[in-house]
């Protein structure tokens, strides 16, 4: 024999998955979301995408080599996350709003910890909540949908969460008809971020998500779960005042943050129990800030809150080891 | 002793806060303009020299084991020459660092100089220590105000720099600019030191 | 291999032998494997013997090593999703990779029966069993010290 043979210890073959693969989905599955984007609001929003996408993989290349760490571009997680920032603006944001987003999300929402894996907070979601804090005009300045070959030009307008918050504060009523235009709302005809007006092209790719076990089921039900069970107490208590459960889960970016910020692999629990934690906190934080909060939308703020509460659900939730019963069951198992 | 060299290194080999981290506190909270951060700096410039100058006059008298609430006492009484001084001639400053003024007695360069240096060496380089991490802690404040100011204001001393198109990026100018300005300054200043290494 | 056979052979016959029976090797073996593709552990030729526990014979082509750059844990949970002792793969790899073995037994290090799902399973290709198979030999070399 010429060659020695490879020696290594077991076990020796390992599965095709790669996390290039897995991110390559997640891109895939949010193509719907931002065809959906584009047939509402036109070319702004294929120009948005590419200069948050271009933006982020700039970024990393950037911050990798003034680091000397390895560049990690084919990896897809820069692409992945400028391409959720996008989803993430109002649509027709101004170019600078989208490139500076890029640069946050990438430089200090990930290389800044140090790349893929390390860091706590989700990066599209932090560049968000910054350029929130602190471009508050343009952040909430939202257009109605315009379709494709409608004719018209933008028009102002408020998200739907955003004229619920205004009018109960102005009256402590409901405006009148806000919640009866649902199929508009499931199909995305609605003002509001780019990714998120579409329910249905979410669920869609969500679904294709769940199904390719990318993600698992944990998350995306406690959080949807824990919307509609806490939104639908309020609203049976004061439907006058407090918006119907599914008013709750079409509008505003809660099917986006359910599917995809809040599943981010990184920054959420590890551990089936945790997960279910992790997306019950993010529901009743958002259910408590879209009802009491200074802001019409929670979902940001309720994730990345709940992205700093995961080493602490982690280090709770850890699984019964096989094998050992649990205190106080006493010889039982 | 080197006097030069015992003034150079408050400037930037030990540097209070880009090579130390002391000081963070004023450094973090005061420094939403240059104007802020370069007064901050004056006012505990001020307090580093006196103190210094007074704890190693006295460091002969002052028993050890009562050193430290010696020094306190020391030091809060220049703090309190400077908080009346400013509230008298400059009012519109000291109602911008508030707080943080009379907090400039807990500042832990300062006693951190008086027990490191201070009450070990002789007269002058006693000062001269104080007025060079003074200065540095001064520039270290004006750096950082002046770049949250021009970020988060688009001003520099009040002064419109941009016009009127720019949209400021509030961020800088809140709490967390403070941190994430600190953080990325000391990263450009690592960078810089193995640059030249 | 030519033929892949299930033979009954005498405790001590080398491979080579069992290989001749099956018709010889079709080219090079990039990695000889006794047992199976999880547990089994790799030899360094075909002259080692079958001995009591041998329960079969693995030659792979060079081109079925399975060598991938490893990346950094994205978290994704899949290594805890498939542990059958239920522990957490990835944190006890980690510390002992920073050589935390006492923080690595708190974590459950001897539970683990090294069956290898969490390695065949981890996208980022983290040898996790075998970190964790180095922190059981480090903990239990540090008990008999004791």
């Amino acid at each position: 024999m010429t060659a020695q043979p490879y020696l290594s210890s077991s076990p020796h073959i390992r599965t095709p998955e790669t996390t290039d693969r897995i991110m390559r989905v997640v891109i895939y599955s949010l193509l719907p979301a931002c065809a959906v984007s584009v047939y509402f609001f036109g070319v702004a929003a294929l120009v948005l995408l590419l200069i948050t996408t271009l933006g982020c993989l700039a970024t990393e290349a950037l911050c990798q080599r003034l680091m000397g760490r390895t560049p990690t571009l084919g990896d897809g997680s820069a692409a992945l996350t400028g391409i959720l920032l996008a989803l993430n603006l109002p649509p027709y944001s101004p170019w600078w709003l989208a490139l500076l987003g890029a640069v946050i999300a990438v430089g200090i929402g990930k290389q800044a910890y140090g790349g893929l894996g390390c860091n706590p907070f989700n990066p599209a979601l932090v560049a968000r909540v910054v350029l929130l804090i602190s471009f508050p005009v343009q952040m909430t300045t939202w257009y109605a949908p315009t379709p494709l070959g409608s004719g018209l030009d933008a028009v102002t307008t408020a998200t739907p969460l955003g004229e619920m918050k205004t009018a109960v504060m102005l009256t402590g009523q409901l405006p009148a008809g806000l919640q009866s235009p649902v199929a508009d709302y499931l199909i995305g005809n609605m003002a509001g971020s780019l990714g998120e007006i579409s329910a249905l092209a979410l669920l869609l790719g969500g679904g294709w998500l769940l199904w390719k076990r990318i993600i698992t089921w944990h998350i995306p039900v406690a959080y949807l779960g824990s919307v509609v069970l806490l939104g639908g107490a309020f609203w049976l208590v004061d439907p006058s005042r407090y918006p119907n459960p599914l008013f709750h889960l079409l509008t505003g970016g809660l099917m986006l943050g359910a599917l995809y910020m809040a599943t981010d692999l990184v920054t959420s629990p590890i551990t089936g129990r945790g997960m279910l934690i992790f997306g019950f906190g993010c529901g009743l934080l958002t259910v408590i800030i879209r009802l009491f909060g200074g802001y019409p939308e929670g979902v940001s703020f309720a994730i990345l809150l709940m992205n700093a509460a995961t080493p602490l659900i982690d280090r709770f939730t850890k699984p019964r080891r096989f094998g050992y019963v649990r205190a106080g069951e006493g010889g039982r198992a | 002793m080197n006097l030069t060299r015992e003034f150079n290194k408050g400037l930037w080999r030990e540097n209070a806060v880009f090579r130390l981290l002391l000081g963070l506190c004023p450094a973090l909270a005061v420094t939403t303009s240059a104007i802020n951060g370069l007064g901050m700096g004056l006012a505990t410039s001020f307090v580093l020299i006196c103190s210094n100058t007074v704890v190693t006059l006295l460091r002969k008298v002052i028993p050890a084991k009562v050193r430290i609430p010696a020094y306190i006492v020391i030091i809060a009484s220049f703090v309190t020459v400077v908080q009346l001084g400013m509230e008298a001639y400059v009012y519109d400053l000291y109602r911008a660092l508030g707080i943080f003024i009379p907090l400039i007695v807990v500042n832990c360069l300062i006693l951190g100089r008086a027990e490191a240096f201070a009450s070990r060496n002789p007269l002058v380089p006693s000062v001269v220590d104080g007025a060079g991490m003074g200065l540095g802690f001064t520039l270290a404040l004006f750096l950082l105000g002046a770049v949250r100011e021009i970020l988060g204001a688009g001003s520099l001393f009040g002064i419109s720099l941009f016009g009127a198109s720019y949209n400021p990026f509030l961020l800088m100018i809140l709490p967390p600019g403070a941190f994430i300005a600190l953080g990325l300054l000391l990263a450009g200043m690592n960078r810089l030191e193995k640059g030249r290494r | 291999m030519a033929e892949p056979k299930n033979l009954r052979v005498a405790i001590g016959t080398p491979l080579s032998h069992l290989i001749e029976q099956c018709g010889g090797l079709t080219g090079e073996p990039g990695k000889i494997i006794m047992g199976g593709p999880m547990m089994g552990a790799a030899q360094l030729s075909l002259e080692v013997p079958v001995i009591r526990g041998t329960s079969g014979v693995l030659l792979f082509r060079p081109g079925d090593l399975a060598l991938v750059p490893e990346g950094p844990c994205v978290r994704c949970g899949r290594c805890v999703q498939v542990c059958p002792a239920r522990i957490l793969p990835t944190t006890i790899a980690a510390y002992a990779r920073l050589e935390l073995m006492e923080e690595a037994e708190a974590f459950g290090a001897m539970d683990c029966i090294e069956c290898g799902c969490c390695s065949y399973s981890c996208p980022s290709a983290i040898p996790l069993v075998q970190a964790i198979r180095q922190a059981k030999g480090a903990i239990l070399a540090k008990r008999r010290k004791l």
